[in-house]
């Protein structure tokens, strides 16, 4: 038995529902689909079922919460899932939508025999929140294929050739096309397919099953692609005393950075944000987030914004042990690999660098990027972004709208203007509760400036901007 | 200072009136935000002096706005008829002025739209050059100096204006500019407009709502695409005066002025190819309905019907109907010799003419119909004759119409297509970014078959968004957005046919259908202007009637047709009460087959009550059980007004028939024929409110007045309501009662060659293959397996030796599901006269691919050759190896298991949809699974009240619309099927065994009525027993 898989059926589920053993019914359908893809046992004990169309699934069961299911988080799910196995074995490989398998002859003095390793896996995956159905085999297709088939007990040579056998074909996953084919040939189990002249499956069937048969028979050597854990950067320092101050530690943090800046070269990466956690003896450990206006690895500009965030820092308690951390990275561009650098490349520099003063010393979370919607409400048309984006619808040019907008339309008297442009009606925005319905003018103050003043429905005049 | 245009006072003098030249409606579909009537009466209110309706390519709306403009009688405002057409940024508008115009403006449209996917067209500046010649041309400039534009100034001289559309918005500063600056530089005049999307300014919601589903995404999305302002309306004249110096709205009027045409001048023109050279259409028509009256009563023509023939034809020459009468004559004696078995019905059976022409074949002397339902005097309108073809043949007679008269000539009616409340909640939650999932929920569980006025309360709640304010948008857009035209489909079988080309009255577009064109007309608009339609309609049992025909001609080697057909048998009417009806015309489906033991029909008229009685109008009147009562005697006879007795008589007092109520309120409730001729059309509306409200008063003060109770008037408006949802005259009972007789006919003394046109016709009908097969059987009739060396393509019959009589059936290869018509033909065609020997010689076959073969051995077609059929499969799996490179190699022999009995049965329901073997209940009685579960043909013996056990395959499930929530389903074992009612309260408790089980097991109460004709078992619980089966699939009709 060389070869564990995990199933788990419920995977985006448990990964992402917190509720979902609860007993509220859930559904999760494919995007755009009107079929359902994956449910929770108390959808189950409703009546619903996978594949059933949704408005039959309503019928049967109206209180169900419907979603859709993403499949970026589905791949997420699946490799944190894939990540926790890693940690208790060196060959993990994914098997999308919900499968993990894990080569476990290499790591027999670590986890023991399939069965230990079963149990013990069986035990993390438990603890976790997943339903993981684990079986053991001497093949990794021939495991996928026990624990999709829920036959998870075999654990000798012996045992694990009579519950092959005797695995129905439905259970191979196989395509629905190639499934009626073997009913039609009254072919019902692996076992019947095992036995079928070397040879016929795949001219008379169909060549992929026969070439999968193989593999789970062992006849041909499958192995999965190893999973590649995604990157995490994580630097603990455990400090000797306690202390009540981060000044005499500064020098440790910027070894932290350091390293974790070689990190990011030695990747040709690049990070915005990262982790500090101070770990104190008795109370939760205070965690900060050190974040940058945009991508860097330079160590001065992580240790510029670490040693400001670090100085309006208020320790509550003695620190005992210091962690920096990050998991989100992002690969430089080709441009930032040369050796020279261009002129904009320096401007964008100068503008990162200026951006990380200015949130070292206000916080970044006070620092907004300036955006173009397309409401048609002049308030509406600037709006503020936590990241600088490409615009992507401009203005049209020539506009006769001031540059310097009242950020509340000001009450005015109409008698003390001269209009000289207008109207320009808007009657728009009832899609919320602001709806605009208004009669803009360009018009002269008799302090000589030149107002954008509207006029209301109502009757009454507001002051809306000013001209230069 | 400068005011706003909507502020009084200050208003420039101006001209008296303005005419609106470029205004879209909601036929420019997804884009206006009003219906052509609301346009045609607020410019009337503004006192607009003209409008053009200006769809986009398409006159699609211009009759309905017509219409308003007829019934608001104002003869002095000015509608024009127009199109807009869209090139790059450019917007041209072409008006046309006289009936010429009118005619290039519809060519023009046409080109357009036959060279680009229906639905959309393709317009290129040049082309206006090519079709409009006395057309007026408007054109809204995007750029200074465009290419086409001296060829465009050469062509319209003086017919050319530049388009001047100020919405107070940003760009109507350079957009003046443009436009005054052209103007200036090729002396051409300016006209203004302001380029009309809705009737008022409300509508600015939903313009932007129907962007949003236009744009397929939430309106918060499209920003940029929305309209800033609500100014595309008919603005008030005051406005209009503000907004443009006096000389551009002068030009508008100066424009109305010079457009004359109006579509009452579309003098349509019947088809004349109908009528031999050298003799009047008069005189011919008089002469081939002498012919068939002479073939229809071959003893002599009785007086009497020669006095109806003479005053309908003295009728049909004062409105000059002729050549219609003559074109349908044309196009049924067509189909006859085509051999294509046809049939009229509705309005037309209530004529002689059409059933001496043969295209009815009902005696209107045998029952009594109105002549004048069918054409009067008083409407001024073309008779509307349906006749039924072959469905399968259809296509040739439509194919023939358009081969006789001419591509340009004819094409078939629209179908405007609008919106509904399940397709506008849809599209506006998605205009509006509401969660769909959740919508999707309540769409499933909100009873629709029972909404009431309040629907849109009901359906919108809180739960579909916590946005309160989006939610009252969602509920105020939805009442605007039903009925809204959402696009244009081709109508069942309305044809147009004209003597001018068509393509001069109205354009002409791609249908969806190769082969197929469509006009932008719909069936109402037609009969407002007055054009002649034929309805050329599809009917699935003709072609099994047909086919019956053929095969009993060739098994009595003579001729058989529908005159052999022996009338009022008693043998036939006894079947009929037995609702021995699988397979009929008509009264098979599960209510007519209730209704037939308790009706007892014993002659025609009974039959054509029996096909009327199970519609909504008699039931939502509760007219049935009077009518029951009175019919076995049980009740006296009561018509309830004197002057009614004409009308009542023949349904013992009872109105069953909307001719009935339509009488009724004529002569009980003094309506005038107009009024009457408004019920009939609007019944649809009934309960709503407006001008059906005002009918509807007088015909309950009047019959109230006259005596009646107030419950009787109470149900004859229900009846009214329930006509509203499907109408059924008396006429189209009596066409189909025909048909209906002429099936019970042939199933009675032709089981074998009635159940065959019936398999070869498929699919048609209520019931599929299996039930029609299982019931054969259960008469007495030899159903032969698909048989590689006896089948052909269709089911035939194999007489018994030296006899006339039926002998056996013998499937045919159609039966075999994924076996192509190509190779079953190959199959035969090479079959040698002993048949195929062994499955090498099978492999011979040219052309042969390995899939039908194997196809062929899983429906045990196969069986012939020996061998079971799983030991058949693996042999022709080896066809692509054995036959290619290996082909002097022989086969290793591997054993295959043979099939279990259930997996044959498997196999039979998945290959053919039927088993001739077991059934599916008769494998499971014989395991025991049913234990004491009653058979379907012990039920009759077994006393009324009982609870008990029954099981069967579900082959119907249904929730009819009279009903109260109640759900019928249809079981079926070994030996006959079984009627189940599930009670609401039941259905909702065991929802999941309604809707999913393929095999149900019930504890139920059995019920049998008086007459012990009508057996059904009231479920207390259902069980859920598929799994006994488990890959057993068998299809049901569910909720039809």
């Amino acid at each position: 038995m060389n070869w564990l898989y995990i199933h788990l059926p419920h995977l985006y589920g448990e990964t992402w529902l917190a509720d979902f053993h609860s007993s509220q019914p859930m559904a999760l359908t494919r995007a755009q689909g009107q079929q359902i893809d994956a449910i929770n046992p108390a959808a189950r004990a409703c009546g619903v079922d996978i594949d059933m169309s949704l408005s039959t699934a309503f019928c049967l069961c109206p209180q169900l919460r419907a979603s859709v299911l993403d499949a970026r988080r589905q791949r997420r799910a699946l490799q944190r899932a894939a990540a926790i196995a890693a940690r208790h074995c060196a060959w993990v490989a994914e098997d999308p939508p919900c499968g993990i398998y894990l080569e476990i002859a290499s790591m027999a003095k670590l986890l023991g025999r399939a069965l230990q390793a079963q149990s013990t896996l069986q035990q993390v995956f438990q603890q976790r929140g997943y339903s993981a159905v684990i079986a053991a085999a001497p093949n990794p297709k021939a495991a996928r294929l026990l624990a999709r088939a829920g036959r998870s007990q075999c654990c000798d040579q012996r045992q694990f050739e009579r519950c092959l056998g005797a695995i129905p074909v439905t259970a191979l996953g196989i395509d629905a096309k190639t499934e009626l084919r073997l009913a039609k040939l009254g072919l019902a189990s692996v076992e019947d397919l095992a036995r079928l002249p070397h040879g016929d499956l795949s001219y008379r069937v169909d060549t992929g099953l026969a070439l999968y048969v193989d593999r789970i028979s062992g006849r041909q050597t499958w192995l999965p692609p190893p999973f590649q854990a995604p990157e995490q950067f994580r630097w603990q320092l455990d400090l000797e005393q306690d202390f009540d101050s981060l000044e005499p530690l500064r020098f440790f943090l910027a070894k932290g950075i350091g390293e974790f800046c070689h990190f990011l070269q030695q990747r040709c990466l690049a990070a915005q944000a990262l982790q500090l956690t101070l770990l104190h003896r008795r109370r939760p450990p205070t965690n900060v987030d050190v974040r940058l206006a945009a991508i860097d690895n330079r160590p001065e500009s992580w240790q510029y914004m670490l040693s400001n965030t670090v100085n309006r820092l208020q320790l509550e308690a003695p620190i005992i042990a210091m962690q920096l951390r990050a998991s989100v990275f992002e690969a430089l561009n080709r441009q930032e690999r040369q050796l020279f650098k261009s002129v904009s490349q320096e401007s964008g520099e100068k503008k990162s660098q200026l951006l990380n003063r200015l949130g070292a010393r206000l916080g970044m979370g006070r620092i907004h990027f300036l955006q173009i919607s397309t409401d048609p409400r002049p308030e509406y048309q600037t709006v503020y972004a936590s990241q600088a984006a490409v615009q992507k619808h401009r203005p049209p040019a020539g506009r006769n709208t001031p540059l310097w907008l009242a950020p509340q339309p000001l009450p005015t008297d109409i008698d003390q203007y001269t209009i000289s442009r207008g109207p320009l009606r808007l009657n728009t925005g009832w899609w919320d509760r602001n709806g605009a319905h208004r009669d803009y003018y360009i018009a002269s103050h008799t302090t000589l400036s030149t107002q954008w003043v509207f006029r209301q429905p109502s009757g009454l005049w507001y002051i809306h901007g000013w001209f230069a | 200072m400068a005011g706003s245009p909507d502020q009084n006072g200050g208003a420039t003098a101006g001209p008296a009136g303005f005419a609106e030249l470029h205004c879209i409606s909601n036929y420019s579909f997804l884009r206006g935000a009003s219906h052509p009537q609301e346009l045609v009466e607020r410019a009337i209110e503004l006192g607009y002096g003209g409008l053009a309706i200006t769809d986009e390519c398409s006159v699609a709306g211009v009759v309905k706005a017509w219409q308003q403009l007829q019934a608001s009688g104002n003869p002095a405002f000015k509608l024009i008829i127009g199109s807009e057409f869209r090139y790059q940024d450019d917007c041209f508008v072409v008006l046309a002025t006289d009936k010429q115009a009118y005619s290039e403006l519809c060519r023009l449209i046409s080109t357009c739209r036959k060279t680009a996917q229906k639905g959309e067209y393709s317009f290129q500046p040049q082309s206006l050059i090519e079709h409009i010649h006395r057309g007026l041309l408007l054109w809204r400039p995007a750029q200074p100096a465009a290419p086409y534009l001296p060829a465009l100034l050469a062509h319209f001289r003086q017919r050319l204006w530049l388009l001047l559309e100020l919405l107070l918005s940003e760009s109507d500063e350079a957009h003046l500019q443009l436009v005054e600056s052209t103007a200036a530089q090729y002396r051409l005049p300016v006209v203004c407009s302001s380029y009309t999307h809705m009737h008022d300014r409300s509508r600015k919601m939903l313009q932007d709502a129907l962007t949003g589903i236009r744009l397929n995404q939430a309106v918060t999305e499209i920003k940029q695409h929305l309209l800033p302002n609500a100014e595309n309306y008919l603005r008030p004249l005051r406005n209009i005066n503000k907004i443009y110096k006096p000389a551009y709205i002068r030009e508008s009027l100066a424009i109305a002025g010079r457009c004359h045409f109006k579509l009452d001048d579309i003098r349509y023109q019947y088809p004349k190819a109908c009528v031999p050279a050298h003799i009047s259409a008069r005189d011919y028509l008089r002469k081939v309905t002498y012919a068939g009256a002479r073939q229809r009563y071959p003893k002599g023509i009785p007086d009497t019907v020669v006095s109806t023939i003479e005053k309908e034809l003295g009728i049909i020459a004062e409105l000059n109907y002729e050549y219609y009468f003559l074109t349908i004559y044309d196009i049924v004696r067509q189909a006859r010799h085509m051999e294509i078995l046809c049939q009229g019905r509705g309005s037309a059976a209530n004529s002689v003419v059409c059933y001496c022409l043969h295209i009815t074949e009902v005696d209107p002397t045998e029952v009594s119909l109105l002549f004048e339902r069918f054409i009067s005097r008083r409407r001024n309108e073309p008779p509307d004759i349906d006749v039924d073809f072959e469905n399968a043949r259809r296509e040739e007679v439509i194919q023939y119409i358009y081969r006789k008269y001419g591509r340009d000539h004819c094409a078939i009616a629209a179908t405007v297509i609008t919106y509904r409340a399940k397709s506008a909640l849809r599209d506006l939650a998605k205009a509006l970014g509401i969660n769909m999932l959740q919508l999707e929920n309540l769409i499933a569980n909100y009873g629709w078959r029972y909404r009431g006025k309040d629907w849109i309360d009901e359906v919108i709640t809180p739960e579909l968004s916590a946005d309160n304010h989006l939610l009252q948008c969602f509920k105020q857009l939805l009442t605007q957005l039903v009925g809204f035209p959402r696009h244009l489909s081709q109508h069942v079988g309305g044809f147009v046919i004209s003597e001018p080309p068509l393509i001069d009255l109205v354009p002409i577009e791609n249908a969806a259908m190769a082969d197929r064109t469509v006009i932008q007309w719909d069936k109402e608009d037609l009969e407002a202007l007055g054009l002649m339609k034929v309805d050329v309609l599809a009917l699935g049992m003709l072609t099994a009637l047909r086919k019956c025909f053929a095969y009993i001609s060739d098994l009595r080697q003579r001729p058989f047709t529908m005159s052999d057909i022996e009338k009022e048998d008693p043998q036939i009417y006894r079947m009929l009460q037995r609702a021995d009806t699988v397979g009929l015309f008509q009264v098979e489906s599960r209510a007519q087959m209730n209704m037939l033991p308790r009706l007892r029909p014993e002659k025609y008229y009974d039959l054509v009550v029996q096909i009327a009685i199970v519609r909504p109008g008699p039931i939502h009147g509760d007219m049935v059980h009077p009518y029951l009562r009175r019919k076995h005697g049980e009740e006296d006879k009561d018509v309830p007004l004197k002057e009614l007795e004409p009308v009542l008589d023949r349904t013992y007092g009872v109105p069953i028939f909307q001719e009935q109520v339509i009488a009724l309120a004529i002569k009980g409730a003094d309506f005038t024929p107009d009024e009457a001729e408004e019920l009939r059309r609007s019944m649809a509306s009934w309960k709503r409110e407006g001008h059906m409200h005002r009918l509807r008063q007088k015909l309950t003060t009047n019959l109230l007045g006259k005596g009646l109770s107030e419950e009787y008037v109470e149900r004859i408006c229900r009846q009214i309501e329930g006509f509203g949802e499907y109408g059924f005259p008396e006429s189209h009972a009596a066409s189909f009662a025909l048909l209906a007789y002429t099936s019970a006919w042939l199933k009675h003394y032709y089981p074998t060659a009635f159940l065959c046109a019936l398999l070869n016709s498929q699919p048609m009908g209520f019931y599929r293959p299996w039930q029609l097969i299982q019931d054969a059987r259960r008469h007495g009739v030899t159903v032969l397996p698909v048989d590689i060396n006896q089948s052909d393509w269709d089911a035939k019959l194999e007489p018994a030796a030296a006899t006339d009589r039926e002998g056996a059936l013998r499937l045919g290869f159609r039966s075999v599901k994924g076996l192509s018509q190509t190779v079953a033909e190959q199959i035969c065609r090479q079959r040698p006269p002993r048949g195929y020997g062994s499955m090498e010689a099978l492999f011979s076959i040219a052309g042969i691919e390995r899939e039908a073969l194997e196809t062929l051995a899983s429906a045990n077609a196969l069986a012939s050759l020996g061998g079971h059929r799983f030991q058949q499969r693996w042999q022709t799996s080896g066809l692509a190896f054995y036959s290619g490179l290996f082909s002097g190699q022989v086969g290793e022999e591997y054993q295959i298991r043979q099939p279990s009995r259930t997996e044959d049965l498997f196999e039979d329901h998945a290959s053919l949809g039927f088993s001739l073997g077991d059934h599916p209940m008769a494998l499971l009685r014989d395991q025991g699974v049913l234990g004491d579960c009653v058979a379907a043909e012990q039920l009759a013996g077994i006393t009324s009240g009982t609870e008990l056990y029954v099981a069967g395959v579900v082959v119907n499930r249904q929730r009819p619309k009279t009903s109260a929530g109640v759900t019928f389903l249809t079981l079926e074992d070994e030996t006959g099927s079984i009627n189940i009612i599930v009670w609401l309260q039941n259905a909702l408790r065991q929802m999941e065994e309604l809707v999913k089980a393929r095999i149900l097991k019930i504890y139920g109460l059995m019920e049998q009525d008086r007459s012990g004709g009508v057996i059904h078992v009231i479920a207390y619980r259902l069980f859920d027993i598929s799994s006994q089966l488990g890959r057993f699939n068998s299809k049901s009709r569910d909720f039809h």
